[in-house]
């Protein structure tokens, strides 16, 4: 009897995960896009696709065949005169008092603003690898590490082993990586992971040469379970190092300028305990690394 | 002795089946405390949409919002022909019936409604009568008489897709363009509030672009012709029609940032940042899309399923997950009308890229849901 109501039991276990499995494959299938008319999946092709959405592309096809954009780094003397030449018609135009197309000379007119755009920045990227070859020729300076103690007997315990890196003309140092909570109107520091609300971070960036351009870096902080931490899909995205691309937390550009510590901060409805790591990431290199412990 | 074993275990093998039934049927995974479930079925220029949204129901978080589920089937509708009327109906009907059956979602909650495409295509066709008489047939077939069915024209879609998609903190510096297969647009919040909206059109889309490349190759129908046609299509489209329509829209003064929507931003973010598959906005810099747009047509091969798995290491990703999302790209896309789908895009994003000022571009991979959840949303409220 026992056996014979626990077959029973069994069966009806076996019943019940078997109609949740159908549950999930339905849940799966209705994401699925399918044709009315064409019950068998093939890839798209342009011809094929019984779609009228076409039909609302009235207008017809461009008459005027103009070639694709030329990418070449030095800007060849055929776009100059392309140029010039786009510039005569703009002039022509307006000499045609009696006649005067406005529309036609605005459209003209964008285009030469490209065609300058375009040229200025090959201009610069020329300028830019000259520049270049002059700094390699300069020595740089060795790289230091730092291990700042943690200060005072109010404050939370903090390990800070910094990295000050030179890369060529850039030099990094001041980086803090800690947890804020709020209390009352103030923010203040926390060890606590219950407590915290945000991780702040900052970091002072130097540009030797170039005091006061931007330097653009990526942030990645790695939360104790070795994932990176990711806020907002809209502040997050990847970038390329060592040859692959990774994931980072937060971007920044940061002034060259002295004196003036770059931050930024990540808000997330929890904190594990445990040691949150920051990397800093210049041009694909990793220019510096602190890290937090949450208890 | 038997008996009392029966007597005791049946109530427990009851209790156990109708749990297992109602779990069963409560598969949403609700994010706020205090929430309402509202649904919103909307008819639009390929087929049926239907989105479940959570409206979070604390006074403090109005208008904080999150999509559940959203279930899209291509009927057509646009071509006005008795089938895909027909077909559309059908699941128009089946759909409206999920809600109150599969998801209890009580009749009120529910928003029904037919997208701008919908009625431009109609007005343009002479087809009004059509988008009525399926209005009239789905109230009949649902027994409600006096449903709402609200036809909603291309400014409202815009401005609620905007708010729908774009988060509260980059509202008023983002300009947000839809690029559909047929036609783009778009638009931003340039009063710092949310009714005035400039819309932004275009009358270039990913099919749009196809077709008249495709018109273009002639005898010679080879990938490297299609290639030499697409530069010219689009080199034209952006001579006659993009910048002016930047240009007059104003956006690129007051935007920081420019977010793209539509099922080639969808396309294009899967397949360029894999990575970041999980999440439902991606990233991009202009070199990155370039340097995508090189990829589809010198090593088309590298964006298969399989070499896209390849190149994952992230072990919190789902990889099959992933291949399965990258074959549902390339059964909607094949490589040309990835190429031109990229292309048009690459050709808007320049116009607001500039060695002078940086703008941030996003592709927005569920943008589909945006303005059904918006008008949801705010209908709720």
């Amino acid at each position: 009897m026992k056996s014979l109501l626990l077959l029973i039991l069994s069966f009806m276990l076996v019943f019940t995960w078997g109609y949740f499995f159908y549950l999930k494959i339905q849940g799966d299938k209705e994401k699925t896009f399918y044709s009315a008319e064409h019950t068998d999946r093939k890839p798209a092709k342009v011809q094929h696709i019984p779609d009228s959405a076409a039909n609302l592309n009235k207008s017809k096809a461009p008459d005027t065949i103009l070639s694709g954009r030329d990418t070449s780094a030095q800007a060849s003397s055929a776009e100059i005169a392309e140029v010039n030449t786009l510039r005569n018609e703009i002039i022509a135009i307006f000499n045609n008092q009696a006649n005067i197309d406005l529309d036609l000379a605005a459209k003209k007119l964008n285009e030469l603003q490209l065609k300058v755009i375009e040229l200025r920045k090959r201009n610069i990227q020329v300028q830019e690898n000259e520049n270049f070859k002059a700094l390699t020729k300069q020595i740089t300076l060795p790289k230091k590490t730092v291990n700042k103690k943690p200060t005072g007997t109010g404050t939370p315990k903090r390990v800070f082993p910094q990295r000050i890196t030179t890369l060529q003309n850039l030099i990094v140092s001041g980086l803090q990586l800690s947890a804020i909570t709020a209390d009352g109107d103030k923010e203040r520091q926390t060890s606590r992971a219950d407590m915290a609300e945000k991780l702040m971070g900052s970091v002072l960036l130097q540009n030797r040469l170039h005091q006061n351009s931007d330097i653009e870096i990526f942030v990645v902080v790695l939360q104790p379970n070795g994932q990176i931490l990711q806020t907002s899909p809209w502040d997050t995205g990847t970038f390329e190092t060592s040859g692959e691309r990774k994931i980072y937390s937060y971007k920044l550009r940061c002034e060259g300028g002295a004196g003036k510590p770059c931050t930024f901060s990540l808000v997330a409805d929890s904190f594990q305990k445990g040691q949150y790591k920051m990397l800093i990431y210049h041009n694909g290199n990793l220019i510096g690394t602190t890290s937090t412990t949450l208890m | 002795m038997f008996y009392v074993y029966v007597s005791r275990l049946i109530p427990c093998c009851i209790l156990l089946l109708q749990f297992s039934f109602s779990s069963a049927q409560n598969t949403l995974k609700l994010k706020y405390p205090n929430s309402s479930v509202y649904a919103g079925i909307e008819v639009g220029s390929k087929g049926v949409k239907m989105t479940l949204v959570e409206v979070d129901n604390n006074a403090k978080r109005t208008g904080a919002y999150n999509v559940l589920k959203d279930t899209s089937i291509n009927t057509d509708f646009i071509s006005f022909t008795e089938p895909t009327f027909q077909v559309t109906l059908k699941e128009f009907t089946r759909l409206y019936a999920s809600t109150r059956s599969d998801y209890k979602i009580p009749s009120y909650y529910v928003f029904t409604m037919i997208s701008s495409g919908v009625k431009m295509q109609a007005d343009k066709e002479e087809k009004k009568q059509w988008v009525k008489n399926l209005i009239d047939s789905f109230k009949r077939r649902i027994n409600e008489p006096n449903r709402q069915v609200t036809q909603i024209d291309v400014l409202e879609e815009s401005r609620l897709s905007h708010l729908g998609i774009i988060p509260e903190a980059k509202r008023y510096n983002t300009f947000l363009i839809d690029i559909g297969s047929g036609n783009s647009k778009g638009g931003y919040f340039p009063n710092g509030n949310t009714k005035d909206f400039r819309l932004f059109q275009l009358n270039w889309g990913t099919k749009s672009v196809a077709n008249a490349v495709e018109k273009r190759l002639e005898d010679d129908r080879s990938l490297r012709n299609f290639n030499i046609q697409l530069a010219r299509v689009l080199a034209g489209a952006e001579h006659s029609d993009i910048i002016y329509a930047v240009n007059e829209s104003g956006s690129y003064r007051v935007s920081d940032n420019i977010a793209i929507s539509g099922g080639i931003a969808w396309a294009v973010a899967t397949l360029i940042a894999p990575e970041l598959f999980d999440n439902p906005v991606v990233p991009v810099t202009y070199a990155d899309v370039v340097k995508f747009s090189e990829r589809l047509y010198n090593d088309f091969e590298s964006l298969s399923d399989e070499a896209i798995r390849k190149t994952v290491k992230n072990r919190a990703i789902d990889k099959d997950k992933l291949a399965r999302e990258v074959r549902r790209i390339h059964q909607v896309f094949d490589q040309r009308s990835l190429m031109a789908g990229t292309g048009l895009m690459l050709k808007i994003m320049r116009q607001f890229e500039s060695i002078y000022v940086s703008k941030q571009f996003y592709l927005v991979k569920n943008g589909q849901v945006g303005w059904i959840s918006a008008y949801v949303a705010q209908t709720a409220h």
